[in-house]
């Protein structure tokens, strides 16, 4: 769990990107990467074009950890491609990843606020 | 949880890259496929939608490759793709591998081989606890000739009390035993020590005890200790020998003890160890400078070898001060006595030539290393384009920079593995060379330290050669590289710099490790044609040791060597024969002070302790030692005869200057006593004849060179152990088999041992100096060898760049011999600069190389000049080639080349 909890600034960054693809693949349901891609930029206020390069290794880091699991199905469009659905696990750290990531904008809130 | 199964499947992922592989590759390039769907809905033709879809992709081989970093472990996995990657590299470039690899190997196992030997002869401690307390401590009568004594059983005695920086002391001397009976006899070499020995050693026998302390006094049973080897060799290993009586030299003794397997001080062919005896209380004070046992001794925690010399010089002004009439004599020998470290004593003499060798083979490292770096630098500008196209593919710096190490690494670690292979098999052959003669060569053997000297070596290595082409790699162009197709230089002027430097640097070396090689080869075949003043060729050697019970009598001592002798000139192709205590070349030798009748010794002149030499009749005609005055003995110098003697050219310049020595008499004292008593006048030796001087321990005056020689007969003084010297008309080793059948025939019980025909034995003597200088011919060789490899491989490379220039000049006007001046002007420039570093490098190790040298000077101009001349010739061949390449451009294809 530590590298969660690491402060560097790289490590934080890699968890925001895990939680956003919890999040996404617990509201969407089973998505493959384009898929997340599109559903990534099509969220975000302003259009930030993510990097496969950063995807990728968030999905193998996911997978791994046993938080998602990918299957090879078809799409709509008779493609193949992997579908990436959230596990029970991932859902559990879903809830916690959350809960922390809201204590931790507060606290970013907070300590922004007393500074402006 | 989710950490740990992580861990594991990133584990897995490292063992079975291919399948997460194959995924990766089917899945990016599903998300592509379906990019590309989008933009064919957004009304692309099928064409633009793929570009468009690979450009909003991004770089594909930079996701996977931080799919790949998730994935698995990074370091491992990039260290296996480039290991991979790098032995792919170097197959396909066999000829470079080749060289580089053989370079590497010959490099690395000549150092695994020096070091091996330095570190075993000089850096490990010796084989016992706390070794570095151990001391040697022994007498010397400089002023007399006599460098370096032993200790005498008074001293030693004395010192017990007197010298508290000693924790314990002992004697040893060297004995020699027959064991077993009949045709299975053989001889033995002991140590007599005292029961202390093993206590200053702190090692214990492995099986049974030590000797008690009443077993080193006159008169007790005997004991006697085995070595592990004796043990097993002569009984078979059963435990059952303590307690039981074995025959040693036909006496009874009892084995107390049995040392342990890895056992061996100073000389691995001492293989029995026997109680030193004698009667501390009726010791006569006169055998005080009977010098005669070695004596060493372990210090005190905490006491230095300044204390101890201290404190042995102090007992030592005590004693002389008691001496009475004696004490100038004794002041003007400069008596006195050394404490030395054992561990540095054992090897001060093999010390300056094992470092000069260690540092030869450093120098052979480096010029291996500059060879490589050229080679590498010179295919690394060869592949600029293949880096510059794997940048510009997403590949960061820091990625080539690893990949280029890598690939430097895997050499090394590949060369140097064969090399340290190659060396440790090597070791064999230097044994046939001699190595074991060294002190402790006995000890040699490649442990872990070698192995990890050597491993650091490499690495060390690795990084430097990978170093250089970054170093090129980092001022690159990136782009021009591209756009010039290759067809310069792309490293520009800075790495051609400093490939030429690193060329004129092994020409430099290569010139210092030569002229090492022929200043010593040199030195040693001066040493060869040192004539040692007798004839050597034909003469037969060996020793007998009279069985003690057999031969008491001087009478039956002189006997037996008369009736063998007579046995043995009656073997056909003997030509003369004689006897000797003191075997010239030999282990066995003496030597003791004389008074001269008539001869007034000036104040402050020292006694003289010259080699003394008891010799049957036949033994100067054996050597062939050339009478000056007077005659050889006879048969009738008897017991019964008036006692002779006859002195050396030396000596009799000495004591009879201008003078007629023959009918002169010396007188030879037994005991300090009789240096002041009144000479009886029975005990005088008349000289009846002067022979030439001649070597008797070395070619060359070491530190052991005692001051001239005289001889009286054997037959007036016998004693136990014998040397024989037989002048054959053939090979004298030949002969060996029949002389020592007409000793079985004379007596079953006389074993003629330690066989060697003369001129072998003065070689022995000079091993210590064949194996540097074998050593470092080889060493010049090799460097001979990859400083020419160096010079090819550059000019080479520059023909190789230089082909459109050589093509414009030809196209210009400039005819073929235009080119090949050139080239070779280029070659002698690097070749001038290495030999006038060279020069200025011998000038400043000319010292070092002198110590080293006998009979010729350090800068001595044949060695220089040929030296030079062998270099220059290698290098113009090296240059040779490349240069008639380079005249043979035909400048129609020069610059119609791509």
């Amino acid at each position: 769990m530590s590298s969660e909890r690491a402060g560097d600034r790289v490590e934080l960054l890699q968890g925001t990107l895990d939680l956003i693809v919890l999040r996404a693949l617990s509201t969407m349901g089973p998505l493959h990467a384009y898929g997340l891609a599109a559903r990534l930029e099509q969220v975000a206020d302003h259009p930030f074009t993510l990097n496969q390069g950063t995807l990728y290794p968030a999905l193998v880091r996911l997978d791994q950890r046993g938080w998602i699991r990918g299957t090879w199905q078809k799409t709509e469009t008779n493609r193949e491609a992997k579908y990436y659905a959230i596990t029970k696990a991932g859902l559990r750290a879903l809830g916690r990843q959350t809960e922390r990531w809201r204590r931790l904008s507060a606290l970013v809130d907070k300590l922004l606020l007393h500074q402006g | 949880m989710s950490q740990l199964r992580r861990f594991f499947r990133r584990l897995d992922s490292f063992l079975r890259p291919a399948r997460a592989e194959d995924e990766l590759a089917r899945e990016v390039a599903a998300h592509r496929a379906l990019l590309e769907d989008e933009y064919r809905l957004r009304g692309l033709a099928a064409d633009e939608a793929r570009v468009a879809a690979a450009r909003a992709f991004g770089g594909v081989e930079l996701s996977k490759d931080r799919q790949r970093d998730a994935r698995s472990f990074v370091w491992l996995e990039d260290a296996r793709r480039d290991v991979g990657y790098a032995a792919r590299l170097l197959g396909r470039s066999p000829a470079f591998t080749a060289v580089a690899l053989l370079t590497l190997a010959v490099s690395i196992g000549a150092n695994t081989a020096i070091f091996t030997i330095v570190r075993s002869v000089l850096l490990r401690p010796l084989p016992f606890p706390a070794s570095e307390r151990l001391v040697f401590s022994y007498d010397r009568f400089p002023g007399g000739g006599v460098e370096r004594a032993g200790t005498s059983i008074p001293n030693y005695i004395d010192r017990l009390t007197a010298v508290s920086a000693f924790e314990s002391q002992a004697l040893y001397r060297y004995a020699g035993f027959r064991i077993g009976e009949g045709a299975a006899a053989e001889g033995v070499t002991a140590f007599a020590v005292t029961p202390s020995f093993f206590r200053v050693l702190s090692v214990a026998p492995q099986l049974g005890r030590p000797f008690a302390e009443q077993e080193g006094r006159e008169g007790h049973a005997r004991v006697a200790i085995l070595s592990f080897e004796l043990w097993k060799q002569a009984f078979g290993g059963d435990r059952g020998i303590l307690g039981r009586d074995v025959r040693l030299s036909g006496e009874p003794y009892t084995v107390v003890g049995v040392m342990p397997e890895d056992f061996t001080f100073l000389n691995p062919v001492v293989r029995l160890y026997v109680p030193l005896t004698f009667s501390a209380e009726d010791l006569p004070e006169a055998s005080r400078f009977s010098q005669n046992q070695e004596q060493i001794a372990r210090l005190a925690p905490g006491a230095s070898v300044a204390q101890a010399q201290q404190q042995v010089d102090a007992l030592n002004a005590r004693i002389v001060e008691r001496m009475g009439e004696l004490k100038p004599l004794l002041l003007n020998t400069g008596y006195g006595t050394r404490v030395v470290s054992l561990s540095e004593d054992l090897v001060r003499r093999v010390r300056p030539t094992l470092q000069l060798l260690w540092g030869g083979v450093l120098l052979v490292l480096l010029i291996a290393s500059a060879n490589i770096t050229n080679l590498v630098l010179v295919r690394a500008a060869a592949r600029t384009r293949e880096l510059v196209t794997r940048q510009a593919l997403g590949a960061g710096e820091r990625r080539i920079a690893r990949q280029l190490l890598v690939e430097t690494l895997l050499l090394t670690l590949v060369g140097g593995a064969i090399g340290l292979v190659a060396g440790a098999g090597s070791l064999g052959w230097l044994t046939s060379l001699g190595i074991a003669d060294l002190p402790r060569g006995h000890e040699i053997r490649l442990d872990w330290v070698v192995v990890a000297f050597v491993l650091a070596l490499a690495i060390v290595q690795a990084v430097v050669i990978g170093l250089a082409p970054l170093a090129q790699l980092a001022g690159l162009n990136f782009s021009t590289a591209l756009r010039e197709e290759g067809r310069t230089s792309t490293a520009g002027r800075g790495a051609g710099l400093i490939r030429r430097g690193l060329v004129a640097v092994q020409v430099a070396l290569a010139f210092v490790l030569l002229i090492s090689a022929g200043l010593l080869f040199t030195s040693f075949r001066q040493l060869l044609a040192v004539d040692p003043g007798f004839s050597a060729e034909h003469v037969l050697t060996g020793s007998i040791g009279l069985p003690a019970g057999r031969y008491q009598t001087e009478a039956e001592q002189a006997a037996v060597v008369h009736r063998a002798l007579a046995e043995i000139r009656r073997l056909p192709g003997v030509i003369s024969a004689g006897g000797t205590t003191f075997l010239p070349f030999g282990y066995t030798n003496a030597s003791g002070g004389i008074l001269v009748e008539g001869y007034t010794m000036a104040p402050d002149e020292s006694l003289l302790s010259p080699n003394q030499l008891r010799v049957t009749p036949g033994f100067f005609e054996a050597l062939g030692i050339p009478l000056r005055r007077g005659r050889y003995f006879t048969e009738h110098d008897t017991a019964g005869s008036p006692p002779v003697a006859i002195v050396d050219e030396r000596l009799a310049r000495r004591f009879w200057p201008g003078r007629d020595p023959i009918g002169g008499r010396i007188f030879k004292p037994e005991s300090a006593d009789e240096l002041s008593a009144p000479i009886p006048e029975e005990r005088w030796m008349r000289v009846v004849g002067v022979v030439a001087e001649v070597k008797l321990r070395e070619l060359v005056a070491g530190e052991d060179t005692r001051i001239g020689a005289y001889y009286f007969p054997y037959a007036q003084s016998p004693e136990h152990h014998v040397s024989f010297v037989v002048r054959t008309s053939g090979d004298p080793m030949a002969a060996a088999g029949a002389v020592r059948q007409a000793f079985t025939r004379v007596d079953p019980e006389l074993l003629f041992e330690d066989v060697a025909a003369m001129p072998e034995r003065i070689e022995r003597t000079l091993h210590g100096r064949r194996l540097p200088m074998l050593l470092s011919l080889a060493f010049g060789a090799i460097a001979l060898l990859l400083a020419a490899i160096g010079i090819y491989g550059v000019l080479a490379y520059q023909v190789s760049q230089r082909t459109r220039e050589i093509g414009i000049r030809m196209a210009l006007g400039g005819d073929a011999a235009d080119v090949l001046r050139l080239i070779l002007r280029e070659g002698a420039v690097l070749v001038g600069i290495g030999l006038a570093a060279g020069i200025a490098g011998v000038v400043g190790l000319r010292q070092v190389i002198a110590s080293q040298l006998y009979g010729i000077g350090a800068l001595d101009p044949v060695v220089l000049t040929a030296v030079g001349a062998t270099l220059m010739l290698t290098a113009l061949a090296a240059c040779a080639i490349p240069a008639r390449r380079a005249s043979r451009v035909n400048p129609v294809e020069a610059l119609s080349a791509p």
